[in-house]
């Protein structure tokens, strides 16, 4: 027996759904959730309430920015000192570099920036001439352009001139044009099946892994003299690059390493079954397969790497960080407020730096977690 | 012997006589150069007087001192300075972890920015900023900061300190007579201004890095775990000391140790600010003896067994795990 039901009447209207902002639920929840949670945020607010303005004052309504030299910095109660920034920023970015050459420098980095954003662009073309470029064009352009060539009528240019930001970027550049293929090479020596090869490259690995950066680089400028003939006595710049790179290509091996590791072996028999000879299964299978799905740890380890590069100072080298603490002490500038404008200033380019960097490697992360889940289902 | 065997064997004793031959003569030109600036070959000179004086000592040492035991001095210091350090460094990277993932959200972002602020920037130019901009600056002993039996001023940092002067353990509390000393706070453990910086800086530093494991190790632990543990009853505190906590911490550890590692040899960065930890100690004596090749020598190899001897100590943790568990 069926039951028939008829509607009489329509359906009494319901109220409008909640009209409260979306903000509003955002903060009851997530601001006030609980009597504890209420509580830390009035914490948090208090310890903003508390610096905000002090930090405010300092960076910029008290701050300096424009004096001809450090009286008006000196003033009581004056913040940052901005205008001492913009008098040495050439200094910061070219030490002591002549200024009437100091375009080489800006042409050789022009050129790396390029060939740096041909090479991460996810969509870009033809990036094996990029990479052919940055590895093994690169170093000698830019080598010619900076240390100079009589030949092409560029003067040459001393090393102990180089200072600032030039000399951090050429030895993180460095160290990256160094390390990684350095790096894939230890990890794949690492991997061998010969014993000999084997334990030569987990040595090194372990050994430089195991010192920390600073002595390497000792090592590097005491050690590197007394091992070669004396007259091929190397540069006093090019010690501390080699230090670096060194340092660089180790960690980088251990990337490399996990890379290698991730790519299933069956790619391997594959490419062998299908004729591959050792080292054509490497090029063409394995090595893209194993970097692609380590770029974000690569990515990392040159953020580590470009902050490492503030060490170099230990062997009297002025990198960006060096003329930066080595400015604050010239008696035209001295002040109260001097170290620490030097400091934020270095801080925000390091910061800028490293947090483009970063954001880089969890982009490349979260496409490749994307790549991988589509291949799962 | 088949071709392939002797392939391998050819490109083996081509690498091994390769590395030989960059020993040997790096051995020969290192001698000859040795010979030639009249730097000493031996380890003699360890036992030479030092003639320097350092600015932190846990053991006696004055300038008649030799340089033997100048590095001891700096071992010591770099384990002080790294066992300070790490134990904040701990307690703030943990706080901070639990905060970033606290649901709170002010406190989330408050703990999210000092991790990718403090991630990003050189651990170097953290030391500098505090020695050079915080600490330099403060007042002299007469105007300290004290605080809790604690006293900061330009001098440096003096904390009570576990003291057996009289024979059975007693707290040695700091304190300041201008009658009796004007230049200095007298008593305690006192830390020089170098080594607070130093300390400071690799705490918040290595902290940023713990907070992100804990953070990872916490959330590596499945959401199921938690509404198990709510179904079976347990309360909120319960799940996470009985359920989450031992799973956490598994995930947790090795990575932690290896921070630990980490920062003992960020500790060497010590030598930046004149804090007279091994690698700085060993510098001094690098530039006063020339003999690089001992000094360097001798860092590495303590450096090496501290590494050496906490991987160790990862690779037993991680096989005792294996034993129970998931894993």
């Amino acid at each position: 027996m069926t039951e028939t039901f008829l509607r009489l009447e329509p359906t009494p209207q319901r109220p409008p759904p909640n009209i409260a902002p979306p903000w509003f639920d955002l903060v009851r929840e997530k601001l006030f959730g609980d009597a504890t949670s209420g509580l830390i945020t009035l914490g948090v607010a208090a310890l903003v309430v508390f610096a905000a303005p002090g930090l405010w004052r300092f960076l910029i309504a008290d701050a300096v920015w424009r004096a001809p030299d450090g009286a008006l910095c000196r003033a009581p109660g004056a913040g940052a000192c901005w205008a001492y920034i913009a008098a040495k920023a050439p200094f910061f970015i070219y030490g002591s570099y002549p200024p009437d050459q100091r375009w080489r420098v800006d042409v050789a980095f022009a050129l790396a920036a390029v060939l740096i954003v041909w090479l991460l662009w996810p969509r870009a073309p033809r990036k094996g001439i990029a990479a052919f470029g940055f590895f093994v064009v690169l170093p000698f352009i830019g080598f010619a352009l900076l240390s100079g060539a009589p030949a092409l009528g560029l003067p040459r240019v001393g090393t102990s001139l180089w200072g600032g930001a030039t000399v951090s970027l050429l030895v993180a550049l460095s160290g990256i044009v160094v390390a990684l293929p350095g790096g894939v090479l230890l990890a794949l020596g690492r991997r061998s099946e010969l014993p000999a090869l084997r334990m030569v490259c987990i040595g090194l690995i372990e050994f430089v892994r195991g010192v920390p950066l600073i002595a390497v680089l000792f090592m590097a400028n005491a050690m590197l003299p007394l091992f070669l003939p004396p007259d091929w006595a190397p540069d006093r710049l090019l010690r501390p690059m080699f230090g670096i790179a060194l340092f660089a290509s180790a960690y980088m091996a251990e990337v490399a390493r996990a890379g290698l590791n991730s790519v299933p072996r069956g790619q391997r028999e594959a490419a062998q079954a299908l004729g591959l000879g050792r080292v054509a299964t490497l090029r063409f299978v394995v090595l893209p397969q194993a970097l692609a799905a380590v770029i974000p740890a690569i990515v990392n380890n040159f953020v580590a790497l470009f902050k490492d590069t503030t060490l170099v100072a230990i062997v009297g080298i002025f990198d960006f960080l060096h003329t930066v603490d080595a400015a604050r002490l010239d008696p035209k500038w001295a002040g109260p407020t001097i170290a620490t404008t030097g400091y934020v200033f270095a801080g925000l380019f390091y910061l800028a730096f490293c947090l483009a960097m970063s954001s880089y490697a969890r982009g490349v992360e979260r496409r490749l977690a994307a790549g991988r889940r589509q291949n799962v289902t | 012997m088949s071709a392939g065997a002797l392939r391998r064997w050819a490109i083996q004793a081509a690498v091994l006589l390769a590395v030989g031959a960059l020993f040997a003569l790096a051995f020969a030109n290192a001698r000859a150069n040795l010979v030639a600036r009249g730097i000493p070959t031996s380890f003699g000179f360890l036992n030479q007087v030092a003639g320097f004086s350092l600015n932190q000592s846990v053991i006696p040492f004055t300038p008649l001192s030799s340089y033997g035991r100048a590095l001891l001095v700096g071992l010591l210091n770099t384990l002080l300075v790294s066992a300070l350090a790490g134990a904040l460094a701990t307690f703030i990277g943990f706080a901070a972890g639990f905060a970033r993932l606290s649901r709170n959200w002010s406190l989330a972002r408050l703990a999210g920015l000092y991790v990718e602020t403090i991630r990003n920037l050189p651990l170097l130019l953290q030391i500098l900023f505090w020695y050079v901009a915080i600490l330099s600056p403060l007042p002299g002993p007469a105007e300290s900061h004290h605080f809790a039996g604690f006293f900061l001023n330009n001098r440096g940092l003096s904390l009570p300190a576990l003291s057996f002067a009289q024979g059975w353990p007693a707290i040695d509390w700091p304190h300041f007579d201008a009658a009796a000393n004007r230049y200095n706070v007298e008593g305690g453990l006192r830390l020089p201004p170098e080594a607070c910086a130093l300390v400071l800086a690799l705490a918040l530093y290595t902290g940023s890095y713990i907070a992100e494991i804990v953070r990872a190790g916490v959330q590596s632990v499945s959401h199921g775990q938690t509404e198990a543990a709510a179904a079976l009853g347990l309360s909120a505190a319960q799940a996470r000391r009985l359920v989450i906590r031992p799973q956490a911490m598994r995930v947790i550890l090795p990575p932690l140790i290896s921070q630990y590692l980490a920062l003992t040899k960020n500790s060497s960065l010590a030598a930046f600010v004149g804090f007279a930890d091994l690698m700085q100690v060993s510098g001094t004596i690098l530039n006063q003896t020339g003999a690089a090749l001992q000094v360097i020598a001798i860092d590495m190899a303590l450096y090496l067994a501290l590494s050496l001897a906490t991987l160790a100590l990862v690779r037993l943790y991680e096989r005792r795990l294996r034993w129970g568990g998931r894993g």
